[in-house]
This record gives C-alpha cells, sequence and structure tokens, in this order.
C-alpha cells in the first residue's frame, strides 16, 4: 500500500530512456568484453602475426657498397656496430633489441642416398636469433654440443617460391610443409682446416624471419670453433617496439637510412588500430553506462523530490526510513535486472555476428561461454545498483528528517 | 511516559509572548495519564509546541527529555519507533493521502501495528458518522470528514501520549464530544495521558490548563 503513494509521478518515459540507456552501456561494454577475451588467444598464439610487436631492420645496400665489396673484399660491409645497436637501445620506442647471429663458416647440405630427393647438393647459409623471436610452435627448439641434430627453419616465401615457381615450371612435383619437414639432409661445416657433420629437418615455417634459422647455440658454437670471426656484427637488428606505428620509430628508421620492410608493420598497425578500437568502444561504452546511470541517478532524485511529502507523512505515521526506501530500493533492482537480462538478447546476437565472422577468418576455437561475459558484466551491475541503493536511503533519509 | 520541557524557546516567538507563557522558558513536566489542555489565540506557538513535542522541529532553545532521553537526540528509528507505538498525534494540517481512499488512509497506519481489527475500525466510523465514505478518496472529502479520519488514524495504534492539534476545530458539538469520548476510551484503556491544544480555554472540564 505505502507504493501507492510513493510511486506518484513515476515518468515512464524516464524509465524507459535510463532502461535503454543501460542496456546499451550495458551491451557494448559486455559485447567488447566478449571480443575482447574470445581473440586474446589469437593475439596470445606464439605464430600468429597478432603476437610481438617485432620489426626487423638492416642497413640499405647502396651501389657503391657492391663496387667496393667486388674490388677490395675487405671493404667494411654495412653491418650494425656495437655503438649503433646501444643507441638504438636508448630510444624511447624500444623495449628491446636482438641481434641476428651470422655463421662466419663455410656450410653444406645435401641429401642421403635413400631420400627421395637423392643426389641434391647445396652450398648454404644459417643464421639465429635468440629463441623467444623465433615464431614457430617447436617445442625442441634448441641445440646442445655433441648432438648431431640441428633444426631447421625454412621463410615461409621459400616453399612457394619452390611450389608455385619452380615445381611448376620444371614439372616437379609440389610439396607440403609436413612433406619438406620428413626430409632429412646431412649438413658438412667446414672451416680453420675442421670439418664435421650433422643431421637437419625442416622443423617449420617462419612466416616472418626471412632466413634459414638454426638455433643461436649451435651458431656460436659454430663461430667459436670453425669460424674465421667469433661474432661477427649483425646484418639485421629485431627492434622490439612498444608501439610499433609510433612515428618517432619511423623518423629514427629513416634518419639512419635503414631499411625495413613495410608489409611487415601493416600487421602491428592493424593489431594497434584494433587495440584503438576496442578502447574506444569500451569507453563509449562506459561512458554510455555512466550517462544512463546519472539519468537514473536524476530520475530517482526527481521522483523522491516529487514525492517529497508523501515520504514526510510516512515518517511522521511512523514508517520507518528501511520501509520507506525498499520500494524505492525494489524499482533500482528491478529496473537493473529486467534490463540486464534483456541485454543478454543484443549481446549474444553481436557475438554470433563476430564469431561467424572469425570463423570465416580461419579461427574457431571460441571456448568463450556467456558466463565468463555475463559475470563480469554482472558484478558491474551490481557494483552500480548497490551505490544506487545507499543513494536513496541517504536521499529519503535526508527528507525524513527535513521534516 | 514523561514529557518534560525545561527552559524551552521557540526560535521564532517574540519576548512578549513568551513571558506572558506558561510554557515557553520554564520547567513543565507532563507525566502518565494527565490530559493537558494548551489554550492561547492563534499565533503563541500551540503548534509549535506540538511539533517540538513530536520532534519534529528543533530549531528551539532549552531542552526536552521524553522519559529522560533528549527528543534532539533521537536518531531517525528511534524516532519512527516513538511514533509507531508509543505518542499518537492529529495534527492540524491532518497530513492525510489525499489520493488514497479513507479506509486507506486509516489502513495504512494500522497495518503498521495491526492495532485494531477491521470491524473496531467500522465501528470508529459508524460512530462519527463516516459510513459511506470509506472509498471516498481524501482528497475529495470536506475538512471535518477528514478530521474525523485523522482522529481515527491516530488511534490505530498504541500510544503513551496523544496530541491532539486542535482536533476539533471544524467539528460541531455532537462530533466532537463522540469523538473526545472515543479517544477518552482509548487513552484510559491505554492508561495514555492527552495533551491538546485549543483556541478556547472552555474545552473540558477536568483537564490541567496551560496558557502558551
Amino acid at each position: 500500500m505505502i507504493w501507492k503513494v510513493l510511486k506518484n509521478n513515476i515518468k515512464p518515459g524516464q524509465l524507459a530512456g535510463t532502461f535503454l540507456g543501460v542496456m546499451l552501456g550495458l551491451t557494448i561494454l559486455m559485447g567488447a568484453l566478449s571480443f575482447y577475451l574470445d581473440i586474446k588467444p589469437i593475439f596470445e598464439d606464439k605464430e600468429s602475426f597478432w603476437k610481438d610487436e617485432y620489426i626487423i631492420i638492416n642497413k640499405k645496400i647502396k651501389l657503391n657498397d657492391t663496387y667496393a665489396q667486388m674490388n677490395d673484399a675487405s671493404t667494411e660491409k654495412p653491418l650494425f656496430t656495437v655503438e649503433e645497436i646501444e643507441d638504438l637501445k636508448k630510444q624511447s620506442f624500444v623495449k628491446d633489441v636482438a641481434e641476428f647471429s651470422n655463421c662466419s663458416f663455410m656450410i653444406s647440405a645435401s641429401t642421403t642416398d635413400d631420400s627421395p630427393i637423392a643426389g641434391f647438393y647445396t652450398d648454404l647459409f644459417f643464421e639465429a636469433v635468440p629463441d623467444e623471436y623465433v615464431d614457430v610452435n617447436y617445442n625442441n627448439w634448441k641445440w646442445e654440443e655433441n648432438n648431431d641434430f640441428v633444426p631447421a627453419i625454412l621463410p615461409k616465401t621459400y616453399l612457394n617460391l619452390y611450389n608455385f615457381g619452380f615445381a611448376q615450371s620444371q614439372n616437379l612435383p609440389q610439396v607440403s610443409e609436413e612433406g619438406v619437414g620428413m626430409i632429412k639432409f646431412n649438413i658438412t661445416i667446414k672451416g680453420n682446416g675442421k670439418r664435421q657433420k650433422f643431421e637437419t629437418r625442416i622443423v617449420g615455417f617462419s612466416e616472418r624471419i626471412n632466413t634459414i634459422l638454426v638455433p643461436k647455440s649451435f651458431v656460436d658454437w659454430g663461430n667459436k670453433n670453425f669460424g674465421s670471426e667469433e661474432q661477427p656484427s649483425p646484418g639485421r637488428i629485431i627492434i622490439i617496439a612498444k608501439d610499433p606505428s609510433s612515428p618517432e620509430l619511423f623518423k629514427y628508421i629513416e634518419d639512419h637510412n635503414y631499411d625495413l620492410n613495410k608489409s611487415e608493420l601493416s600487421n602491428s598497425k592493424a593489431l594497434a588500430f584494433l587495440k584503438i578500437i576496442i578502447t574506444i568502444v569500451l569507453i563509449i561504452g562506459l561512458v554510455i553506462i555512466l550517462l544512463a546511470f546519472s539519468l537514473m541517478v536524476i530520475s530517482i532524485q526527481l521522483l523522491l523530490h516529487r514525492n517529497n511529502e508523501n515520504i514526510a507523512k510516512l515518517g511522521m505515521l511512523g514508517y520507518s526510513l528501511k520501509e520507506i526506501s525498499r520500494p524505492y530500493q525494489l524499482l533500482v533492482i528491478i529496473l537493473f535486472a529486467v534490463t540486464f537480462l534483456t541485454s543478454i538478447i543484443p549481446l549474444s546476437i553481436f557475438r554470433e555476428f563476430y564469431s561467424s565472422n572469425l570463423i570465416l577468418l580461419g579461427y574457431e576455437n571460441f571456448n568463450q561461454i556467456l558466463v565468463n561475459v555475463l559475470a563480469p558484466g554482472f558484478a558491474f551491475i551490481s557494483v552500480i545498483v548497490g551505490l544506487m541503493l545507499i543513494m536513496v536511503r541517504r536521499s529519503v533519509m535526508k527528507i525524513m528528517k527535513a521534516n | 511516559m514523561e514529557i518534560k520541557f525545561s527552559g524551552v524557546i521557540p526560535a521564532p516567538i517574540p519576548e512578549k509572548d513568551i513571558l506572558q507563557s506558561e510554557i515557553w522558558g520554564r520547567d513543565i513536566t507532563f507525566s502518565g495519564t494527565d490530559k493537558t489542555l494548551i489554550y492561547a489565540d492563534s499565533g503563541k506557538g500551540k503548534t509549535t509546541f506540538i511539533n517540538i513535542i513530536y520532534g519534529s522541529r528543533k530549531d528551539f532553545s532549552g531542552d526536552v527529555l521524553i522519559d529522560g532521553v533528549n527528543i534532539k537526540n533521537f536518531s531517525l528509528n528511534q524516532l519512527s519507533d516513538l511514533h509507531k507505538s508509543r505518542l499518537s498525534i492529529v495534527p492540524q494540517g491532518l497530513l492525510l493521502f489525499p489520493e488514497l481512499t479513507m479506509i486507506e488512509n486509516i489502513n495504512i497506519k494500522n497495518r503498521l501495528q495491526n492495532h485494531l481489527s477491521q470491524s473496531r475500525i467500522a465501528e470508529m466510523t459508524e460512530t462519527l458518522g463516516l459510513t459511506g465514505f470509506e472509498n471516498r478518496k481524501a482528497g475529495r472529502m470536506s475538512f471535518g470528514q477528514r478530521q474525523r479520519v485523522a482522529i481515527i488514524r491516530a488511534l490505530c495504534q498504541s500510544f503513551e501520549v496523544i496530541l491532539l492539534d486542535e482536533a476539533f476545530s471544524h467539528l460541531d458539538t455532537t462530533n466532537t464530544n463522540i469523538a473526545w469520548e472515543l479517544i477518552m476510551d482509548e487513552a484510559e484503556k491505554q492508561k495514555a495521558g492527552i495533551i491538546l491544544t485549543s483556541l478556547k480555554q472552555d474545552f473540558e472540564s477536568g483537564l490541567n490548563k496551560l496558557r502558551v
């Protein structure tokens, strides 16, 4: 019965506006959260291009360099000096710098006699990068002294060159990644008057490191025992950038006449944009929900204000603060509960929409259950409802005390 | 219940009125089943006096103690309890809900304690000549009718003191007498005191009289 005297002047329009605002904000918040949680595994996949923000740079090779090196083999090559690397490390946009390790010894590879491609022989080179920058998931990426087996990684582009260029024109069979992985090669390294044989196999294909990779320990060991130099200067460097799309980074590279693969950057730029967009969406959702929240605060305050007299009368009759606040608090709880439950519908539609698109892109493993998204949404709403309940109680108390 | 005034002076009263008053600035005690008539012309502070006891005015100096506790120190909940079960009132402004019917106005009070049965309420309604108006909105009743509704409502609770602020101002003599008897009966049953205000000094015999 007391609701009858407390509900005076409820404006359905205001309630509907509040309802829509909270629902919209909540849907956006939970939608963005759901999207983020769903694509997070893609970010964290080591092989995925989303992962690390690293860029490979080298010094530009000019026509002059070629002439000079042709005429005098001892000419200084465009390699990175210790000072240049130190300078790079000092830049604000650089998180870390890693070097490519070159071999200063000779390598050749051949196939065994029982191989499907018997009679294959080639001179070869290896390079290495610190293990954490290897973008291939292979558990045994290591080499220790006295191991006869050395795993190797080829750039994906090599396989494509062979399959779609060479094999097609020469009428040779095309091979899959797994197929190549099964072929064993013998490798021989030479230097300092010594030679030693090893065995290798292609354990993976790299999307971004454009060289023949072997574990760093193998290159270091080889340089020490067979090399003309123990630590050759690196020709290429990996930069781990704080933000790969930062203008300072480009300016630095430009100023120092370094070279980088621009297409590599587009991925990290895409990632940067995606992060920005998700952040903006989250902020918009938050702003909408806060606006809706303030609209609700104002509506409730107005409602309380319009019923000022009746609240005072009930107080005079002996109704307690709790009894008078309760109907308004129930109103808040019901409104938010209905809003929360209703927002599940647009949220599900949104999830359906993006997951069908992501599946088209080849990402299929969504283990994100709805509850994982609803739970934080519910927690957020609970905090807001809690604040509203306190606000209602305080306002009613103020009115009761003033009369 | 013992209500004790000591040196109470409400903020808005002129000094001349304080000197003539038997209440303001003095020490008085209302206790037990005391029945007191407070009389004065308009504007001397009768309603202020009632509101001070009821705890709805705090702009006064001096102390008002209810059973030894300063009314100014009552918490909101203590005040609610006081109003719910110990101190009843027929306020001068009646404070009915105009949007509720007569019977709803009575029940909204009665449901707090379930003090009276519906048949007892019907009996009172009949005694005061309100039968047939049960479902009429209070806003559409005459002031006299509303005054009777407020009186019935005030009896729908247990009380140790009942405050009547010019509760009979719009009633004819017959209805005044009927209402007064109802109140006296109920007060006697509950061994409660009565404090009423009036413009007239000669309202009833057998009352303590104080001039504001």
